[in-house]
C-alpha cells in the first residue's frame, strides 16, 4: 500500500522525536520514505509534515492526518486522528501525542510499532508507553 | 542530533553555516532560523554591510524574507551570499535554487565557488521544504579555512569591470554545467520553488547554453508575487517567445494558526479598537500577516506616509530598536506602538503590561518577540467555561490565536508551561470563565 501521512501539532519536540521514529520504523518495514515539510508561520505555530510511504507500484494513495492537537482545517480525509477520535485528552506534557500515533499502528499494519516501544522504554516514559499501547489496540470508528 | 541516523535540515544547514566561518552573518527579524546574526539593522542597510564586508576579502551570507535590490559596482574579494525563501525582484546576480534538504550539499558549496569566481554576490532561494525536513545524509562541514580581510586606499576606489564580469559569469556557468547538468524545461510549467522541472541555478546574462534550457517553453504559470523574477527572466532570454501568466493561487493552509503565547499583537487586537485603524508593521511575521489586516512596512515608509495629516487613522507596530536612529523626529501626524526590544528610551510613555493598552495612542510596550515577558499565569473557572460542552467553538481560542489554550474533558485547559498571563483572550470570552 501507499501512504501520505500528514501530520500537524504544536509542540516540536514530541513531533520532531516521533517523526523520527516514524521514518525509522517505515523504513525497517521496506516503505520508501520521503518527507516534506510546510512552512512554519511563526515560532509557536503549527508544525506540519508530509510523510509519503510508498509501499507498492499501484497507484492508489491512502490519506491519514494525524492531527495531535485537532489544528487540521483542510480538505476532510476519512482518516483523520485527533485527541477526540480517539477519545484521550490533550495533555500538557505530549502524552497524547503518542496515544494519537499509536492509531496510526492500527491503520497501517504491516510497519511494526518495535521501534517506538523500544524507544519509550528505553527513555523509562512509562506513561507514553501506556497510553501508545492502549491505542495501538484500539478500534477506530474507520478501521 | 543525529538521532536514529536521521537528521533535521535546518539543524544541519546551521552546522554548515558555521563551520564555513562566515565573517558577517545577517538574520533579518523573524527568518526562522535560529542563528544569531553579527548585525541587526533594517534588511536593506544588511545588503550594504553584507556586500562592504565582501567587497574586503571576507566570506558574508545573509537571511532575508525578501531580498531587497542590490546594487553593487565594487568587486568583491571575498564571497557574499544572499538567502531567501522568496523569489528575488531582481536578476543581477546568479541565482541558485534549493527545492529539497538534499540539494543543500550540492548549492550552497558552489553557490560560495561562483560568488568568489565570478567576484559577485550569489542569492540563494530554498524551499521551505528544505526547512525542518529530514534527511539521512548530513552536509559536509564546509571549508574552514578562514580568509584575512584586505584594505588598501584604492579597495574602494576600485570599479567592477562589466566585461570581466561577463567573461567570468561564462565560464562559471560552463564549469556548473559540468558537475550539476540541467535539463530542458518542458513547453509548460507550472512555478513552484520545490517543482523539479525548474533549473537549479540561473545566471543573469544571455548565455547561449543556458538559453538552450529553455528553447520549448512557451508558457510560466505563476502567482502574482513572482511576476517581477519572471519578467527579469524573459528579459534576459529575450529571442525567446515566452508567455507568463500570473494564475495560480498560494495553496491555502491545511491547519490553524497560532501566533506565540503573549504576542504583542494578540495583546493589541484585543485591547484596541482597530477596526477603523490601518495597521502598518515592521514585523515580518508570517503568522500576523496571516490573521491580521497588517501591512508590513519599515518605519522609515511609515513616516513618509503620515509625513502629512491623513483623514484616516494608523497605527505603526515596531521594534523600539528601530525608532532609535529617527526617534527625534518621530513625527506627530502617525501613531506607534514600539516593542521594547532593547531597553533604550524613546519619548512615548512606556506601559507595564499587555492590558494596560487602552486606546490607540503613541506607546512603548513592554516586550517585544524576541523577549515575551510572564505575568501571572492565568485561571480559569470550569463551572462558566461550557463553550466545548454546548459544542460551540471556543472564542478565547479563535480570538486570541493563543497555542497555550487546548481543550481537556471538554474545558478549556491552560497548559501553564506555555500561558505567559499577558490575557489577551480574555476579552473574547462573554462567559467570563477566564
Ligand atoms: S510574538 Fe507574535 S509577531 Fe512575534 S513571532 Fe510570535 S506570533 Fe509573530
Ligand atoms: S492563555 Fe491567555 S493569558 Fe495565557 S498566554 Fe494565551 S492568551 Fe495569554
Amino acid at each position: 500500500m501507499n501512504y501520505n501521512i500528514l501530520f500537524c501539532g504544536l509542540m516540536c519536540k514530541t513531533f520532531d522525536t516521533i517523526m523520527r521514529l516514524m521514518i525509522e520504523s517505515a523504513r525497517e518495514s521496506d516503505y520508501l520514505v520521503t518527507t516534506v515539510t510546510k512552512p512554519l508561520l511563526a515560532p509557536y505555530s503549527v508544525i506540519a509534515a508530509e510523510m509519503r510511504l510508498v509501499g507498492s507500484s499501484k497507484k492508489d494513495i491512502t490519506k491519514i492526518v494525524i492531527d495531535y492537537d485537532s489544528v487540521y482545517t483542510g480538505e476532510p480525509v476519512a482518516m483523520h486522528l485527533t485527541p477526540k477520535i480517539m477519545d484521550t485528552d490533550q495533555t500538557d506534557d505530549q502524552c497524547h501525542y503518542w496515544g494519537v500515533i499509536g492509531g496510526l499502528f492500527k491503520i497501517i499494519s504491516d510497519i511494526s510499532p518495535a521501534c517506538i516501544t523500544s524507544y519509550l522504554i528505553d527513555k523509562n516514559m512509562n506513561a507514553e508507553l501506556a497510553i501508545f499501547k492502549q491505542y495501538t489496540i484500539v478500534s477506530l470508528p474507520f478501521s | 542530533m543525529y538521532f536514529m541516523g536521521i537528521i533535521n535540515s535546518t539543524e544541519s544547514l546551521i552546522e554548515y553555516i558555521n563551520g564555513v566561518n562566515f565573517s558577517s552573518v545577517y538574520v533579518e527579524e523573524n527568518f526562522p532560523l535560529a542563528i544569531s546574526g553579527t548585525f541587526r539593522t533594517q534588511a536593506v542597510n544588511a545588503v550594504q554591510y553584507l556586500l562592504a564586508s565582501a567587497v574586503v576579502g571576507n566570506k558574508a551570507i545573509g537571511f532575508f524574507h525578501q531580498i531587497p535590490k542590490i546594487s553593487f559596482d565594487r568587486p568583491l574579494r571575498g564571497i557574499c551570499i544572499f538567502v531567501s525563501a522568496n523569489l528575488p525582484e531582481e536578476l543581477e546576480t546568479p541565482v541558485f535554487f534549493c527545492r529539497k534538504p538534499e540539494n543543500i550539499t550540492d548549492i550552497f558549496p558552489r553557490a560560495l565557488k561562483t560568488s568568489a569566481d565570478t567576484n559577485m554576490p550569489v542569492q540563494v532561494i530554498i524551499a521551505a521544504n528544505i526547512l525542518n525536513n529530514y534527511m539521512t545524509v548530513p552536509f559536509p562541514t564546509g571549508d574552514l579555512d578562514r580568509v584575512l580581510p584586505y584594505l588598501n586606499n584604492s579597495t574602494f576606489a576600485a570599479k567592477r569591470n562589466i566585461h570581466s564580469t561577463q567573461q567570468k559569469l561564462t565560464a562559471a556557468y560552463t564549469a556548473l554545467r559540468t558537475s550539476i547538468p540541467q535539463h530542458e524545461m518542458p513547453e509548460n510549467m507550472a512555478f513552484e520553488l520545490t517543482s523539479e522541472e525548474f533549473p537549479l541555478y540561473i545566471f543573469p546574462m544571455k548565455i547561449p547554453e543556458q538559453e538552450k534550457l529553455f528553447v520549448k517553453l512557451k508558457n510560466i504559470h505563476t502567482t502574482e508575487k513572482n511576476l517581477y523574477f519572471f519578467h527579469k527572466l524573459i528579459h534576459i532570454l529575450h529571442d525567446l517567445d515566452i508567455d507568463l501568466s500570473p494564475d495560480l493561487q498560494n495553496e491555502p493552509l491545511a491547519t490553524n494558526v497560532y501566533l506565540c503565547p503573549g504576542c504583542p499583537f494578540a495583546a493589541l487586537y484585543a485591547n484596541l479598537p482597530l477596526k477603523d485603524v490601518i495597521v502598518f508593521t515592521s514585523v515580518r511575521c508570517e503568522a500576523v500577516k496571516n490573521l491580521y489586516p497588517v501591512e508590513q512596512i519599515s518605519i522609515t515608509e511609515y513616516m513618509g506616509i503620515v509625513s502629512r495629516k491623513l483623514s484616516v487613522a494608523t497605527l505603526f507596530v515596531g521594534n523600539v530598536s528601530e525608532a532609535l536612529p529617527v526617534k527625534n523626529i518621530l513625527l506627530s501626524n502617525g501613531t506607534f506602538v514600539l516593542m521594547n526590544d532593547c531597553g533604550e528610551k524613546v519619548p512615548f510613555p512606556y506601559i507595564s503590561g499587555p492590558t494596560k493598552l487602552k486606546i490607540v495612542r503613541n506607546t512603548v510596550f513592554p516586550y517585544s518577540c524576541k523577549n515575551i515577558k510572564k505575568y501571572s499565569i492565568l485561571r480559569n473557572n470550569f463551572k462558566k467555561c461550557v463553550c466545548y460542552k454546548n459544542n460551540t467553538s471556543a472564542e478565547c481560542v479563535n480570538g486570541s490565536h493563543c497555542p497555550a489554550m487546548i481543550c481537556r474533558e471538554n474545558r478549556i485547559h491552560i497548559n501553564v508551561k506555555l500561558c505567559t498571563g499577558c490575557r489577551s483572550c480574555v476579552p473574547y470570552c462573554d462567559k467570563k470563565a477566564l
